[in-house]
């Protein structure tokens, strides 16, 4: 059977001319299974700058969210597979915080408000016109990020921003505050270093009297709570440079 | 008037520059009149399977159609998924064979239209 990868179809083209530069190289997952559509969307998108990935089935497109960070989701409600309301809700069940926009024929006020309940952020439908396509696009995009999820996750750990509560794999960790942010901002900068300056500004305010070795001590403890809870993650020093959370490979927890 | 063709050639060349949709407009329009061969003398469960197929082309005809500038075939085509939906599983088909039919026809006839639009 050919993987996810396989299926896959990729666009990309740059194009920096737009006046969207800062959104350009974002990646952007087409779902639908009407080839002349999601060539048409696709086309759209590559000239805005955007890399367009293209699937057909649900099944497929949990696969590819699973694997990459998309800046949007595009999902049309009638998939081959299953219903797209069901890939909505099975996305955001897995923690995926990127915009979606649900594209589709279904024109009913309870079909629009049931989309928007499962987790859509917004709702075309069809026929449309392109240049709605691109402004819906856009606006998504242009949400700050507080208001495109507040549950982030690296392996088994989820931060939930909402309860400022930490779970690792399904069990509340119970943290202190600036361990909770510590957490947060090295989830959110997952397999990223994080210098040991960014970690100071986010989590000390000016005013602070920041001792030389407090952020370590901070990283340590995290470090050890995290190990405790059996998290499937740990935290990496890249010495002179910052740190790093990092998934454990399977059998090193 | 002129003018108006002219907007409406640019549009359908811009939403499709390689020139391919109307290649699904033919194909659709030789499986609705598949579909439409020797339908009402099916029995009711291959019936009901059948409108089910007829139901689904429309359904995507009508969502792609009027994206690429074919809205006479969108709308046609938007028309005819309702009849179908709009039936009941009982309900008596002498009843409603007229409009579907109908339907049916005013569908095949606007993707000949949107067919012929596009050669022009």
């Amino acid at each position: 059977m050919m993987n996810v990868a396989g299926r896959l179809s990729n666009g990309t083209m740059a194009d920096e001319s737009n006046g969207l530069s800062g959104m350009a190289q974002a990646r952007i997952l087409v779902v639908d299974d009407d080839r002349d559509l999601t060539g048409l969307v696709r086309r759209e998108l590559v000239a805005l700058g955007f890399t367009v990935d293209a699937v057909e089935f649900a099944d497929d497109a949990l696969l590819a969210a699973r694997d990459t960070a998309y800046a949007l989701m595009i999902v049309d409600l009638g998939l081959p597979d299953r219903d797209g309301l069901e890939l909505v809700r099975d996305l955001r069940g897995r923690l995926i915080e990127a915009p979606i926009l649900v594209l589709t024929a279904r024109n009913r006020v309870e079909d629009r408000v049931s989309g928007l309940a499962c987790g859509a952020d917004d709702y075309l439908v069809k026929p449309f016109a392109v240049p709605e396509l691109r402004a819906r696009v856009t606006a998504l995009l242009r949400r700050p990020s507080r208001m495109k999820g507040n549950h982030l996750s690296v392996a088994n750990i989820v931060v939930d921003r909402d309860s400022l509560e930490a779970i690792v794999d399904g069990d509340s960790l119970p943290l202190p505050l600036k361990q909770f942010q510590l957490l947060e901002l090295l989830v959110r900068r997952k397999n990223h270093v994080t210098p040991k300056r960014m970690i100071e500004e986010a989590l000390y305010g000016y005013n602070d009297e920041v001792s030389t070795n407090s952020i370590e001590a901070q990283i340590y403890k995290l470090r050890q709570a995290l190990r405790t809870a059996g998290a499937a993650a740990t935290i990496e020093t890249r010495r002179g440079i910052g740190y790093r959370l990092v998934e454990l490979k399977p059998g090193t927890a | 008037m002129a003018a108006e063709k002219d907007r409406a050639r640019i549009d359908l060349a811009l939403l499709d520059p390689d020139g391919t949709f109307p290649a699904r407009l033919a194909g659709d329009r030789d499986a609705l009149a598949g579909y439409a061969d020797g339908l009402w003398a099916l029995e009711a469960e291959a019936l009901r399977e059948r409108l089910r197929e007829i139901a689904t082309l429309a359904h995507r005809l009508a969502g792609a159609a009027g994206t690429f500038g074919y809205h006479g075939v969108g709308d046609a085509a938007l028309a005819l998924e309702e009849q179908i939906l709009d039936r009941q599983p009982g309900e008596d088909p002498s009843v409603w064979r007229a409009p579907v039919r109908l339907a049916m026809d005013a569908l095949a006839n606007a993707l000949e239209e949107g067919l012929a639009r596009a050669k022009r």
